[in-house]
């Protein structure tokens, strides 16, 4: 290994792309809420839902909210139906805490069908009733590791506690996305055993890691959720020297 | 090569990049010695400065690689669900815009520049002890 070269090829390429650089510096969390809005309707389409996108009035396109601002019918939703039971997938969604009045914005919100208006009424959403939300997704940039296993867990006590007191059956592999924590960096420290701890205790919940790499690897399988991919067991068990 | 290094290349990025980089750089030069000595693998001061230095590499060759297939799986699998075009934002970032060649363009220099200096990418990924085995073994060949 050449390291004058290589500091130098690389100082290069950062010279080159100083713009994406830039780009990135901002972006890098909205693109990962992308992901993880397409990861749940991937979920979906994977355990038999028929998946389709509504996009706004008068836009061709995909739009993705990616902040507490502005108003859900100006951003698109997916139609998730399966027999006769229809949700809703919305990014960055209003939403009430489930102990109050809190209001709580959460990165992917499934809701019941409908109530989310299509169109604005008035320039204000009203955050959704807690009751209305069927579960959410939250999305980070960062590593897994103990403490934001221990955030994680809060925000689901505040917003869904449901899923902290007892597994329903109709969430899972097979059924609804419980409550998920998406990540982009692989398990660190305790976190394996932490995870392991949650499953005992009887929490329903998912945290994906390495989602980037999840992503890719249920890209060609349409049958497959990248939230369960069957090896969530091998993959936990991560050695020491390979947590970094 | 060395942690004062590594700020100096990153110099003039983005700071919520160079941040990262140099978070994770700090984290692993703080492991490294614990990580070496269970791996019963020389920790030279000047071997564990270059590990810091390809760690931080690492990190940055993590950042935008990852940002890139998320991006493309992402893209992919609407396209697959006629959504349309994408809009992140205010950003169109579906398959033929500008963000996604840009960010393409990015993955492919930095994986050039790893390469011609032969850290290929697969090295660059493993974990800390194949990784130093491997530099190790470079270094005596």
């Amino acid at each position: 290994m050449d390291v004058k070269a290589l500091e130098k090829a690389i100082a290069r390429v950062l010279k080159t792309h100083r713009g994406t650089l830039f780009y990135l510096a901002s972006r890098q969390s909205h693109l990962l809420e992308l992901g993880a809005t397409v990861g749940v309707m991937m979920h979906y389409r994977a355990v038999g839902f028929t998946v389709k996108v509504q996009n706004p009035r008068g836009r061709a396109s995909f739009r993705v909210k990616i902040s507490t601002r502005g108003h859900p019918c100006d951003y698109s939703r997916v139609i998730c139906s399966r027999e006769r039971e229809v949700v809703e997938i919305h990014s960055n969604l209003l939403v009430r805490g489930a102990h109050g009045s809190g209001v709580y914005c959460v990165d992917v919100g499934v809701v019941r069908e409908g109530v989310v208006p299509s169109q604005k009424t008035s320039t204000r959403f009203e955050p959704l009733p807690n009751e209305d939300l069927k579960t959410f997704a939250e999305a980070k940039k960062l590593v897994v590791y103990p403490m934001l296993l221990a955030q994680f867990i809060g925000i689901v006590h505040e917003i869904t506690p449901s899923f902290l007191r007892r597994k329903d059956p109709l969430f899972g592999e097979r059924g609804h996305l419980p409550p998920s924590l998406v990540a982009l960096g692989n398990l660190s420290g305790t976190s394996a055993e932490i995870i392991d701890g949650f499953n005992r205790r009887g929490f329903q919940l998912k945290i994906a890691s390495d989602y980037d790499i999840r992503l890719a690897r249920v890209r060609k399988d349409s049958s497959q959720s990248p939230f369960f991919l069957g090896d969530e067991a091998a993959s936990s068990a991560v050695p020491r020297a390979g947590v970094l | 090569m060395s942690y004062a290094r590594l700020v100096a290349l990153l110099d003039g990025t983005p700071w919520a990049i160079r941040d990262q980089v140099l978070s994770y750089a700090r984290t692993v030069r703080d492991a490294l010695p614990a990580i070496l000595s269970e791996a019963e693998l020389p920790a030279r001061d000047e071997f564990v400065e270059s590990l810091v230095f390809v760690a931080g590499l690492r990190k940055l060759y993590g950042i935008c690689s990852s940002s890139y297939w998320t991006l493309s799986n992402t893209t992919a699998f609407l396209s697959e669900v006629d959504a349309g075009s994408v809009e992140v934002g205010a950003t169109d970032a579906s398959r033929d815009s500008a963000l996604f060649r840009n960010l393409r363009l990015l993955r492919e220099d930095l994986e050039r520049a790893l390469i011609a200096t032969d850290l290929q990418p697969e090295v660059l990924m493993m974990n800390y002890t194949s990784l130093a085995r491997v530099l190790l073994g470079r270094q005596g060949a």
